[in-house]
């Protein structure tokens, strides 16, 4: 009995996908902030560039994941939109509802967790 | 065209048939009387006592703060000594968190989600039972330590250097080393078991987007589980091995690191306080329809709000280190993410208010518990949004400010949905409805004096009173607001001492409680209450979020037996489990019955760590012998036997496999979830080297031991030919070439023998000295997790080739090695890391 | 909302001089206390009805330093949003409940939980986000004025006053000038604790092999009590210091006093009894044999307020409990009990100690 689904048709990893994106970021970024200077690599390059080029990558990665999202979900976004007809295709865009949500969820959190950088100095 | 519109419609209706089947079901699903008890195994009996058990020990860990707020009622008091507050407090932190917030989650579970799922069992009952068993062990090992003045004493969070060293703190520090990684092992049992029932035993056409959300909520909370534990027990593991052995980890004349523990504490730390608070809320959003009689507002945003929770509160963990002076920026990221998880956090409120709003609010005991959870969690919220702030958590971080605000959101966010869902169970359990005059009273002592109690605390807090003192001076100003708070915790005792008594009460004379009481939309109320031992008398094709209001013929078909399994021709528990997505049935999982195993190897495993304590090396060795065999005779007579059949007819026309392998079968789910934890559990190591590597430099230290290259080449070759071979074993088994395979597998089991060796000798032979450096203790750990792993590893590749041997596992069935084979996956990878890690890494440190 | 019940008469100079100190009891409800409980609680019941700050050392509203004002502020803004919000949110709840089932108004539903749940939310949190970390960004504040080392240690406070001449040891008690910035390291020689004086700022971590900071700058002159806030052992509720502020002028000539070796004892007795008993090898009394470092400097005992780390006065009577039994005292004290001295090497001890001013 093979069973595929998961990755290829499935749509649960876009669901886990844009806030392993913001975790990867958040992980990043904390490790230059408290690694950079300690280990002297400051002269290297800036740290502000280097969380600015993170934070530019991992926006434009969930953007990608919520064009995908997008495009399973196929609707308008209202709040009490049930999507519970007992289909593949319900299922599917349910997946793409919540993982287009989470993307713009991850977005917001990747944004805050940028801040930081604009008001500490570092090395 | 899909597998349902092929159905066959139901057989006409036949009394005798029907009455046949009912008794058949009734035999095969019968609960054993007498001391037999103890062999239980069924999701609804082990559910009531996981329950049941937490219960107790919430009530134990609520005496001691009754203790510890009778000591803190008046100053200089000397009620208590203060080596006996001591141990209090620590011991009502862990029983709270350990022994009754993440078990109460895992009981509710297992004793609501088969029904809830619209199925009748969990998929490894004997694993509920082992998991329930090594729970109440452990539990009353490390409880009971404080009759014989022994119990731990440094904090629930037993910071280093305090636990690390064996002259500060005594054998109460390593009863809750052990114990409390011995409860852990069990949840994280737990929770394989709760998500692989939540992906793979939902009732027939139960789609991801129509499964309720309490299943939503349990996958999370078991995914959070899995990765949020590991970490602790990694940490465990090295104070352990510090204490006992005097290995070097967090001793920093020896370059160890304090800070080390914090960290690995509290990555596991605050995703607990969500893995405690999440299936609380999952609670409410279960019996919110009930008393709105409309759908919940937002399904999907509630399942967005709880996978946003579980990720961001990975990110939270430093926010409990702000002033142990790290540098501004980490704080800040720590802080942001701090803040952002608020935000999924508040639209499930939001999502309940409105629904609520939308819908015709029926006013009940569950929803006036609900109200009151409402309003403390939101407070305890905003103040968890204000200690969010740095500055701000650098005043009242540590004090009783910090006391009132995790009660506020631990008592609001846990307590109260669950009261709200004892109320709201109670029938379903019992057949009997709590008293609602009753209900009002405990509803207000417990309320009120919650309120009593930990309001003022915030103020005793600002105040300037540190939390863990057992004493404290008139002159401090702190009486007054200390008296009163003493005098809420015991509103509190009372509310819950008259809800004990309202469900101990005889209720014989009392009617019985109707079907559906609640009128609720869940599966769980389709049948008359209290269920049956077998659950649905047949599990129904599920196509709405809520089968009792939108599929209004189903009770009959169910009990009629018009659905799928209807009977037990053969004798045997059965379940469907069926695909992830969409719920598609896949094949008919046997489970087991009663049987003493899981009792046993809970018995000989608690030994093993208990014995541990004392270092009483012989009986351990003894009990774990025990265990391994008991173990490999529950796996050997119970998992993976060859069916009698290939296929069966389960009702209405649809013929399922009765056995799986590979990543179609729970056990190939169950593997690879366990695994994904075991695996975090290595990061936790790998994490220490790299920690190590941060506030060392360089590191390894100069002059120290690096582990030998030509060894560490001979244990790479060795071991990933261990690894391959399993898996081309796997391969050719499947191919018919069986005694191939069976060759393979022993070669495979000498190479990895081999492989352990060299990797040990690789250290030795360089004199690298775990009491010496943390380097050399990390290199160790490293090497004897992969070897612990390596050894586990060849036990079942022996299984294996015995399997093959004696025909339990075929060409055709071939589960077993297919599970193992995975797990060699897992290994290979913390190998090639940890040779990477000894082998390669040193070689990036620039020669001095 | 400051409620000052017991503010000294002197014009806004220390609240608790040293005389009343010497003179109260803390641990044992002094009489100076008794008599004013009845005004006490009446003051403490308006300040808690008004949910202002009350008095007390140990107060973090008491604003006696720049970071606890700043914070201050800050917690009062909070708690004003945080009660908005909190009030909203219950009435929105309750509204929604009272309220007749409104299935069709779909929009407004929807406009509740995105303005509500999400915009609002989202928007609050950056703002105070932002606003934290400038505050912290303010807090980390420029060279400071002085440096002193303070290292924990169960259960005291080693304080080491840097200044050109070379250290200024003493313990339990810190004294600093007003109006200058303090650079504390803070650091911990056997497990965590934690430096905190709630009046004057926050708390830092003392971790056995690093050094932290944590800079102050009092802004009132007074008495402020302190305490170790992270879990340390047996006596860590028994941890207690006392920051005392005073004008710069008295700073510098106490600190020049306390950089004296020993006063030369009344009679050689004391010092004798001293010797022999073997306090010496934990305590250093410099100026004489003892240079014991276990335990606190007892160079200017008496010119400390205090005793066993803060939690008893120092006064004879005290002093005599504490040599005769610690652990009595303070369960888990290290310092063993010379429960065998003779009364009179007692007496002559204790005439000692109280003279080393």
């Amino acid at each position: 009995m093979k069973y595929e689904r998961i990755i290829d048709k499935g749509s649960v990893w876009v669901l886990a996908a844009p806030l392993t994106v913001w975790a990867g970021h958040f992980l990043l970024s904390y490790w230059v902030g408290a690694v950079w200077c300690a280990k002297g690599w400051g002269p290297l390059v800036d740290t502000r560039i280097v969380m600015v080029v993170l934070t530019l990558s991992a926006l434009l990665a969930v953007s990608l994941l919520a064009r995908i999202a997008r495009q399973r979900y196929r609707g308008v976004l209202v709040v009490d939109e049930a999507i519970d007809d007992p289909t593949e295709n319900g299922r599917t865009r349910f997946m793409g509802h919540v993982a287009l949500m989470l993307s713009v969820l991850a977005a917001v959190a990747i944004v805050m967790t940028f801040l930081p950088t604009l008001v500490f100095e570092r090395c | 065209m899909t597998w349902i519109d092929r159905l066959a419609p139901p057989p006409p209706p036949d009394p005798d048939r029907h009455a046949a089947e009912t008794a058949r079901l009734n035999e095969v699903w019968e609960q054993p009387k007498g001391i037999a008890r103890l062999t239980v195994v069924n999701n609804s009996s082990i559910g009531k006592w996981y329950l049941i058990a937490s219960m107790a020990f919430f009530t134990f860990a609520g005496i001691l703060a009754l203790l510890i707020r009778l000591q803190l009622a008046v100053p200089d008091n000397d009620l208590l000594t203060a080596r006996f507050y001591n141990q209090a407090f620590t011991l009502h932190g862990t029983a709270m968190m350990f022994l009754f917030a993440v078990p109460i989650f895992e009981a509710v579970a297992i004793l609501m989600m088969p029904s809830l799922l619209g199925t009748r069992e969990m998929p490894f009952p004997r694993l509920s039972a082992f998991s329930f068993w090594c729970f109440v062990i452990g539990g009353v090992f490390v409880c009971g330590s404080i009759l014989f003045d022994a119990a731990p004493d440094s904090g629930w969070f037993m910071y280093a250097p305090l636990s690390s060293d064996t002259r500060q703190t005594g054998i109460g520090t390593d009863i809750w080393l052990l114990g409390l990684s011995f409860i852990e092992v069990a949840s994280i049992a737990a929770a394989v078991e709760l998500i692989v029932g939540v992906l793979k035993c939902r009732a027939p056409g139960m789609r991801l987007n129509l499964m309720p959300l309490y299943g939503w909520y349990v996958l999370v909370v078991g995914a959070m589980i899995l990765f949020a534990f590991p970490p602790l027990i990694a940490g465990d593991l090295m104070l352990e091995m510090e204490r006992a052995f005097d290995w070097a980890f967090f001793d920093v004349t020896r370059g160890g690191d304090p800070l080390l523990w914090q960290h690995l504490f509290w990555i596991f730390g605050h995703p607990e306080v969500y893995i405690v608070f999440l299936p609380s809320i999952a609670l409410i959003a279960t019996m919110l329809p009930a008393f709105t009689r409309r759908g919940v507002v937002g399904h999907s945003w509630i399942v967005l709000s709880a996978v946003g929770v579980a990720f961001i509160s990975f990110g939270l963990w430093v926010h409990h280190m702000y002033t142990t002076g790290l540098p501004e920026i980490s704080l800040a990221f720590f802080s942001a993410a701090s803040e952002a998880v608020a935000i999924p956090t508040g639209i499930q409120i939001f999502c309940f208010i409105a629904t609520i709003y939308m819908g015709t609010f029926v006013r009940s005991m569950p929803m006036l518990f609900a109200a009151g959870a409402l309003a403390i969690f939101v407070f305890g919220g905003l103040t968890g949004v204000m200690i969010a702030v740095v500055p701000f958590d650098m005043q009242v971080h540590d004090s009783h400010f910090i006391v009132a605000h995790l009660h506020y959101t631990l008592i609001g966010g846990a307590l109260f949905p669950l009261f709200a869902g004892y109320y709201y169970w109670f029938p379903f359990v019992t057949g009997h409805m709590l008293s609602r005059k009753a209900g009002l009273w405990v509803f207000w002592l417990i309320f009120g004096g919650f309120n009593i109690a930990f309001l003022p605390m915030h103020w005793t807090g600002i105040m300037g009173m540190p939390r863990r003192v057992w004493t404290y001076s008139a002159a401090d100003g702190w009486s007054t607001l200390n008296l009163v708070s003493t005098i809420g915790a015991f509103g509190i005792a009372a509310g819950f001492l008259i809800l004990v008594i309202d469900s101990l009460r005889p209720k014989n004379r009392q009617p019985d409680c109707v079907r559906n009481p609640w009128q609720a939309p869940g599966l769980e109320w389709i049948d008359k209450v209290p269920g049956k031992n077998y659950g649905l008398r047949s599990i129904p094709l599920v196509t709405t979020r809520y089968p009792l209001w939108d599929q209004p013929d189903l009770q009959r078909q169910v009990e009629a037996g018009e659905w799928f399994l209807p009977d037990a021709p053969e004798g045997r528990r059965e379940l469907i489990v069926t695909d992830v997505l969409d719920a598609e049935p896949m094949y008919v999982q046997r489970v087991p019955g009663p049987g003493w195993l899981p009792f046993f190897a809970a018995i000989a495993l608690s030994l093993v760590f208990i014995l541990t304590t004392w270092h009483l090396w012989m009986l351990v060795i003894v009990s774990a012998i025990a265990f391994v065999v008991l173990l490999i005779w529950w796996l050997w007579t119970g998992t993976a036997r060859p069916p009698e059949t290939h296929a069966k007819d389960v009702g209405r026309g649809l013929r399922l496999p009765v056995y799986a392998s590979g990543d179609g079968s729970a056990g190939w789910w169950a593997m690879f979830i366990t695994m994904t934890g075991d695996l975090t559990a290595f990061l936790g190591i790998v994490f220490a080297f790299f920690f190590f590597w941060t506030v060392h430099d360089p590191f390894p230290p100069v002059g120290s031991g690096l582990p030998d290259t030509g060894f560490l080449m001979i244990a790479a070759v060795l071991l990933i030919g261990a690894w391959v071979a399993v898996g081309a074993s796997k391969r050719l088994n499947r191919n018919g070439r069986v005694n191939a395979a069976l060759w393979l597998l022993v070669a495979g089991l000498l190479a990895a023998m081999g492989g352990c060796a060299a990797l040990i000798w690789a250290l030795r032979v360089n004199g690298l000295d775990p009491t010496a450096h943390a380097w050399d203790a990390t290199c160790w750990l490293l090497a004897l997790w992969v070897c612990a792993h390596v050894g586990i590893g060849m036990l079942i590749i022996g299984y294996c080739a015995a399997g093959i041997f004696w025909r339990k596992i075929t060409p055709a069935w071939d589960a077993d090695l297919g599970n193992v084979a995975l797990y060699w996956h897992f290994v290979g990878l913390s190998v090639v890391v940890t040779l990477t890690l000894l082998g390669l890494f040193p070689l990036l440190r620039a020669t001095p | 909302m400051r409620f000052h019940a017991e503010v000294s008469a002197q014009g806004g100079g220390p609240r608790r001089d040293l005389g009343v100190v010497s003179e109260r009891k803390p641990w044992a409800a002094p009489a100076a206390f008794r008599q004013n409980r009845l005004r006490r609680i009446a003051a403490f019941s308006i300040c808690a009805l008004l949910l202002g700050g009350c008095e007390g050392a140990h107060s973090m509203l008491e604003g006696a330093g720049t970071g606890a004002a700043a914070v201050e502020r800050l917690f009062w803004v909070m708690l004003a949003a945080a009660a908005v919000i909190w009030a909203g949110i219950m009435a929105l709840a309750f509204h929604a409940a009272r309220i007749k089932a409104q299935p069709e108004r779909e929009d407004t539903a929807e406009k509740f939980v995105l303005l509500g749940g999400v915009v609002f939310p989202t928007v609050t949190l950056i703002a105070l986000l932002i606003a934290g970390m400038l505050l912290l960004r303010g807090m980390i504040g420029g060279e400071p004025d002085l440096h002193v080392a303070v290292e924990g240690e169960q259960w005291w406070w080693r304080v080491d006053y840097r200044t050109p001449d070379g250290d200024v040891s003493t313990a339990n008690e810190i004294r600093l000038p007003l109006g200058q910035t303090v650079e504390l390291s803070l650091t911990s020689t056997d497990v965590i604790h934690s430096f905190w004086a709630p009046a004057l700022g926050g708390k830092m971590d003392m971790i056995p092999g690093r050094t932290t900071t944590l800079k102050l700058t009092p802004v009132e002159a007074g008495r402020w009590g302190g305490v170790c806030a992270e879990f340390c052992g047996t006596a860590h509720a028994q941890m207690r210091f006392e920051i005392v502020v005073l004008p710069p002028e008295e700073f510098e000539t106490w600190l020049a006093a306390e950089a004296r070796p020993a006063a030369p004892a009344a009679s050689a007795d004391g010092q004798q009894v001293f010797l022999t008993a073997g306090c010496g090898a934990c305590h250093a009394v410099r100026g004489t044999g003892a240079a014991g470092t276990a335990g606190p400097d007892l160079t200017h005992l008496a010119a400390r307020a205090t005793i066993a780390s803060g939690i008893l006065p120092l006064t004879r009577e005290q002093l005599r409990a504490w040599i005769d039994d610690p652990d009595a005292v303070k369960p888990g004290a290290l310092m063993p009990a010379f429960p065998d001295l003779a009364p009179a090497q007692m007496e002559a001890l204790l005439d000692y100690l109280t003279g080393l001013t």
